[in-house]
């Protein structure tokens, strides 16, 4: 069955949500085509069973769309290597990335912990500044009424009066009060000249525009089982639904974009429940995430387009950007409530600038996550955490369950042509190659991975904390957060998207999702920075179709 | 049906290592071997273990669906067998078993299910302060005490 639409966006997390969010409400009809399901969080989320951590119900990495490159790793590497205990997890030096993500109606932020951060000014001019990566073609000024308002359609509760963050009005919300495992560690970090300051987290602290406020279960990384967190299904989708104007097919894998004989977008080929269907839009926007849209582009191939659509530069792929983290997982002396409360209540910013890192090029933000993620409940911090068996083992548990807590810091990954995905000779179950993703960690990587370890363990020893175990991104954490694979720039010859999201060869294809991100910020999470691009390319795309009367 | 064939097929770990091999200590059950284990991991005292947690009916309930599991089990139990030796009479120290097989991959997922299964039984709460699965909140996250 084929159906036409003034557009077609595929994708419906941070960046394709919004961007529904906006078209639908100026008018337009649109359909949505999500890969995943549309979940039921009371019916879906385990969060109520005695068992609840031991589900996986988001199907984080999915390995029919992506194989890795393993990367064989320097000795020098080693020491920044997971450890529990003072013992490594891998037993190799080898290493390769891991994409986890969230699959279905409102993408990642299904699962985010609802941290929702403003760039940094310098973000967007890190190379005429500092000589990294490449500039953005817009600046800070450009984005920030973006910001505001997607910050007041999440409902970010948070502390504006941050001299490490750009200047801003107070946000929707006041912040929220701390935990006590962030309360112990700013006494650490005020020791070491550093400054904690409340997250500014799309997480409302009294009813907002529908939804109910936090009952501060830590299970945003779970799901958000009353709906009270900013994830784009309920803040962006239900209003999109409210409109008539949306039409959602979930289950709906995109296989190829089609092109007219011109050379504009026409249509998505897609598989659904019923078969293979056909859609055409005025306008169609990818939002696959920083590794599916390269896939989805390079695998549009044409006459036209031989090696892929919008890639007559070459740099569809290029550029792959993750977010370098390491974690301390530490152990105070008596039990702390850490699996209650917030996710990740605080940050220090003090390195976030390049600045401050030296020789490292690029910035980090450190911060404090209550319980680690996974290992919350008492099952999970029993079997993992606690060591031993037996009487002692029961010991340790009584004293420490709930007086275990995170520090971690996340780094800037500076951009680089030969980090890329491009199309893999294996195939998917429906024959669709899959991406092939190479990030390969260089020296100034590690070197900021050190400068984050080194620090990290600063913090916990001021906060009078004990290290148990590390997570390093270089063996054990995938990352969520990608960008950069097809840029934006003014440039044709330089990068994929213009200013808007527009790719630069096919004026109707528009691209609003991290691949667009030209660096990554200085530790900051991206969904804010992915939300305020897609409603400024949403302004663009209704402005346009206002002009040819939609 | 023989007894062993019986127990196997009733813990359902009936699988190949066993067929044709040693029998070592063939009296002693599968499912004595595992509640014993079961209670050098957690033991009872003044508070609950796996005893009173029904662990062992738990992991059989696992196994009957967890056919990876299953086998590893089984050979796991196997070796058990061929630690204890050939005399039905010997006292069995099992502290010193679980010891002697702690690098056992065995080992390691039967701590793993233990600590899993246990901690996720509301009887174990109490004594590690839990108050319970997130659904319900926690308004007093913040009341941090002295």
């Amino acid at each position: 069955m084929n159906s036409s639409y003034d557009a077609v966006i595929i994708g419906s997390g941070a960046g394709g949500g919004t961007v529904a969010y906006r078209l639908t409400r100026a008018g337009m009809r649109v359909l949505l085509l999500e890969q995943g399901p549309r979940f039921n969080p009371l019916q879906d989320y385990p969060l109520g069973r005695d068992d609840w951590e031991r589900w996986d119900h988001f199907e984080k990495e999915n390995p029919d769309s992506y194989v890795s490159a393993v990367q064989e790793l320097a000795e020098n590497a080693v020491p920044l290597m997971s450890t529990r205990f003072g013992r490594r997890l891998s037993r190799t030096n080898k290493t390769r990335f891991k994409y986890a993500r969230a699959s279905g109606v409102g993408g990642s932020t299904l699962r985010y912990q609802a941290e929702t951060h403003r760039f940094s000014e310098h973000a967007f001019r890190m190379k005429s500044l500092f000589g990294i990566g490449e500039d953005w073609p817009i600046t800070y000024k450009d984005l920030a009424p973006f910001y505001r308002e997607a910050e007041e359609i999440l409902g970010v509760a948070g502390d504006h009066d941050n001299p490490f963050r750009p200047p801003q009005e107070p946000y929707p919300m006041e912040a929220h009060p701390l935990g006590c495992p962030s309360r112990k560690i700013k006494t650490g970090a005020a020791k070491l000249g550093l400054t904690l300051h409340p997250n500014s987290l799309a997480i409302p602290s009294r009813p907002y525009r529908g939804r109910p406020a936090c009952i501060y279960c830590r299970g945003c990384g779970y799901g958000c089982v009353i709906g009270d967190k900013g994830s784009v299904d309920v803040a962006m989708i239900d209003p999109a639904m409210a409109t008539g104007k949306l039409t959602i097919k979930t289950g709906a894998k995109a296989l190829q974009i089609k092109v007219n004989k011109e050379g504009k977008a026409e249509s998505v080929i897609w598989k659904g429940k019923n078969g293979i269907e056909k859609s055409y839009g005025k306008k169609i926007i990818v939002s696959c995430g920083a590794i599916e849209t390269p896939r989805l582009l390079l695998n549009s191939t044409s006459k036209l387009f031989p090696d892929g659509l919008a890639n007559s530069s070459g740099k569809v792929g290029a550029y792959l950007m993750t977010h370098l983290s390491f974690i301390d997982v530490v152990l105070f002396d008596s039990p702390l409530k850490s699996y209650q409360g917030l996710p990740i209540d605080s940050r220090i910013w003090d390195y976030s600038s390049p600045e401050m890192t030296a020789k490292q090029g690029g910035g980090f933000a450190l911060g404090v996550m209550g319980a680690p993620e996974g290992i919350v409940s008492p099952s999970r911090f029993a079997a993992f955490l606690a060591p031993g068996w037996g009487k002692s083992h029961k010991q340790y548990m009584q004293q420490y369950y709930g007086a275990h807590s995170a520090i971690f810091g996340v780094a800037e990954h500076i951009p680089r042509k030969d980090n890329r995905v491009s199309l893999s000779d294996k195939k998917d179950p429906d024959g669709i190659p899959k991406a092939h993703v190479a990030v390969t960690m260089h020296d100034n990587d590690l070197e900021l991975l050190k400068h984050m370890k080194r620090r990290c363990h600063d913090l916990a020893e001021a906060s009078g904390t004990k290290v148990i175990g590390t997570f390093s991104s270089l063996d054990t954490m995938g990352s969520t957060h990608v960008g950069g694979t097809t840029r934006m720039g003014n440039d044709p010859q330089r990068s994929v998207v213009n200013k808007f999201g527009q790719c630069h060869d096919v004026r109707n294809l528009f691209v609003a999702d991290n691949s667009v991100f030209v660096t990554q910020g200085g530790g900051d999470s991206p969904a804010l920075t992915i939300m305020a691009l897609a409603l400024r390319t949403a302004d663009h795309i209704v402005t346009q179709a206002k002009k040819n009367n939609f | 049906m023989t007894r062993r064939f019986f127990l196997l097929s009733s813990l359902g770990l009936l699988f190949f290592p066993q067929k044709g091999l040693s029998l070592a200590n063939e009296e002693i059950p599968d499912e004595t071997i595992l509640r014993s284990l079961l209670a050098v991991l957690i033991p009872s005292d003044d508070t609950p273990g796996a005893k009173e947690t029904h662990l062992y009916e738990k992991l059989v309930g696992m196994l009957s669906t967890d056919h990876r599991r299953k086998e590893i089990y089984a050979e796991g139990l196997f070796m058990v067998r061929n630690k204890i030796g050939p005399d039905p009479l010997v006292e069995i120290d099992w502290e010193l078993l679980a010891q002697s097989i702690s690098r056992s991959t065995f080992f390691r997922f039967l701590r793993w299910d233990a600590m899993r299964f246990f901690y996720a039984d509301r009887a174990s709460w109490q004594a590690v302060g839990y108050e319970g699965p997130p659904i319900r909140g926690y308004k007093e996250y913040d009341r941090c005490g002295s």
